[in-house]
């Protein structure tokens, strides 16, 4: 059996194939190669993504190997388990592996966004020891090491957070928002967080979700809230909506979110109507009841509301529709590659339906290509952001 | 040209025959009223150009049974269709984790049903 996203085979299957080969050379190389930290990527970027970047990884490993090694050096390449994001290569002792783990290392680090381990072990035969359990022993050994590595990048990851809300280290960027269906006009502007350049914590998901674990959502969302609006004053025209995120846990607790939010629009002399707050429906609603009596404050003072996520959430449609929302934003997940896919263009058709019938506008998040601008505007889509139509911009204060 | 194939899986009779003659005309149909009777078919015979498969069924549901086709299957690829009541994003979403090729909501109408099967065949 092979693993169905890098066409690997699993360790399971060949490891006689390795126990006759260490018994025969007495040692090998290992070398193993792993994506941290998986989860959190694959939550950003979406399973489809993610699985892109293990397909690559394996195929620029697959590549590096056929030009280092030598058939008759007989490199052999497997994965420990389906879907895992680990890699793992073995090569006879002979071959110095210093050069080739550093060339591969400057590729990877061009070619995947997330950080990866590579870590070089030897397998002994030992006449004493059953040679499958050595293999497994220090496969197994590596990973507890990544994940060692994981903590401790956690941990350093945790103190930049610290700084960056003592410091108020934010900068708001924002991304057009454009109506598609004729010429491309702009409709408003998504304002998004970024954490200081070229850290861990410079793209949203990972600044939000620390800020979670560390209980500190609240001040952080207040923080990008007043960063948001007050840069939004810089912005081209006043006529254009700005859509600000905030988390939907936020607004299942009691805070002072919302009445803080009116104050602040208040004291920068911002008109409610052009304000849209934008909330994800990627986590499960837990107190539905604050959570409506909270929007509908809101919405009582001209506020819009719009739903993050649609399609990939926990949500059904029926509870979506309770909120009463102004606009459902389409999934990015949804729209990589929607020309190709015909389950994503009924869902969007789905989700057309029942933006009409519920009065919401239907924006497309993430559109990166022209045929995927193409397919949406022949469903019906009019509204849109994504790389493609334009990349976030700064504004400065 | 020679008619393709079409595997209907789906535990309803009515559905069956109704999907049969509506599409009988212009494809070769060959009809599943249970995951295990799927099963048997797809092991003798394997040369089918798409699979029509139902998610709410007896024994299994569609999802598991779609994993246990890929072990049948091994490196023959036939494409699978969904065929479902169930109109929830995400059970949509789960249709293209599991590598489906088409989404088509119950209940259709005729004409509705033909149209999706052959845009899914020019698109393949």
């Amino acid at each position: 059996m092979k693993d169905e996203i890098t066409g690997l085979p699993l360790l399971v299957d060949i490891i006689n194939l390795l126990k006759d080969r260490i018994e025969k050379e007495k040692e090998v190389n290992l070398l193993i190669i792993q994506i941290l930290e998986s989860s959190i990527f694959e939550e950003e970027f979406g399973f489809d993504v993610f699985d892109s970047w293990v397909k690559s990884l394996a195929d620029l490993i697959k590549i590096s190997v056929t030009k280092e090694f030598t058939p008759y050096e007989n490199p052999l390449l497997f994965t420990t388990d389906p879907f895992s994001s680990l890699i793992c290569l073995i090569f006879p002792k002979t071959h110095d592996p210093k050069k080739f783990i550093t060339k591969l290392k400057n590729e990877i680090e061009k070619l995947i966004p997330a950080p990866t381990a590579i870590t070089l072990r030897e397998i002994k035969f030992d006449p004493l020891r059953r040679t499958e359990r050595s293999i497994y022993q220090t496969v197994n050994e590596v990973k507890i090491e990544h994940t060692k590595t994981e903590s401790r990048m956690k941990s350093n990851i945790k103190s930049l957070f610290k700084k960056i809300i003592r410091t108020s280290e934010i900068k708001m960027v924002f991304q057009p928002i454009f109506e598609i269906s004729e010429e491309k006009l702009t409709y408003g502007f998504e304002a998004l967080a970024r954490g200081p350049k070229g850290t861990e914590l410079e793209m949203p998901t990972a600044l939000f979700s620390v800020a979670d674990e560390l209980n500190e959502l609240e001040n952080l969302e207040k923080l990008c809230r007043w960063k948001a609006l007050l840069t939004s004053k810089r912005l081209p025209d006043e006529k254009y909506k700005i859509f600000l995120n905030v988390s939907s846990k936020i607004l299942q607790q009691k805070s002072s979110y919302v009445e803080e939010l009116i104050e602040n629009l208040d004291e920068l002399q911002i008109k409610t109507e052009k304000l849209v707050l934008e909330i994800t429906e990627r986590y499960a609603i837990s107190d539905f009841d604050t959570l409506k009596k909270n929007i509908n404050y809101l919405k009582e003072r001209n506020i819009k509301l719009s739903i993050d996520d649609v399609g990939v959430g926990y949500s059904s449609l029926q509870t979506l529709a309770e909120l009463n929302p102004d606009y459902l934003k389409y999934d990015m997940v949804l729209v990589r590659n929607i020309h190709e896919d015909m389950i994503k263009q009924n869902l969007l058709e789905m989700v057309l339906n029942f933006g009409e019938k519920i009065k919401a506008k239907v924006i497309a998040e993430g559109i990166e290509k022209e045929e995927e601008l193409i397919t949406l505007r022949k469903i019906g889509v009019r509204y849109g952001q994504g790389f493609y139509l334009s990349y976030p911009f700064e504004v400065e204060i | 040209m020679e008619k393709k194939r079409i595997l209907i899986i789906d535990d309803e009779e009515d559905i069956l025959s109704l999907v049969e003659e509506i599409l009988k005309d212009d494809y070769l149909i060959e009809k599943a009223n249970s995951p295990s009777k799927a099963v048997e078919i797809l092991k003798k015979d394997l040369n089918f150009n798409l699979i029509l498969l139902d998610i709410i069924l007896p024994e299994k549901d569609g999802w598991e049974l779609l994993r246990e086709f890929k072990n049948i299957l091994k490196d023959k690829e036939i494409p699978v269709a969904i065929f479902s009541i169930l109109k929830e994003p995400q059970d949509m979403l789960k249709a293209i984790k599991e590598g489906a090729v088409a989404y088509i909501v119950k209940p259709f109408e005729p004409e509705g049903l033909k149209n999706r099967i052959k845009e899914i065949f020019e698109k393949l």
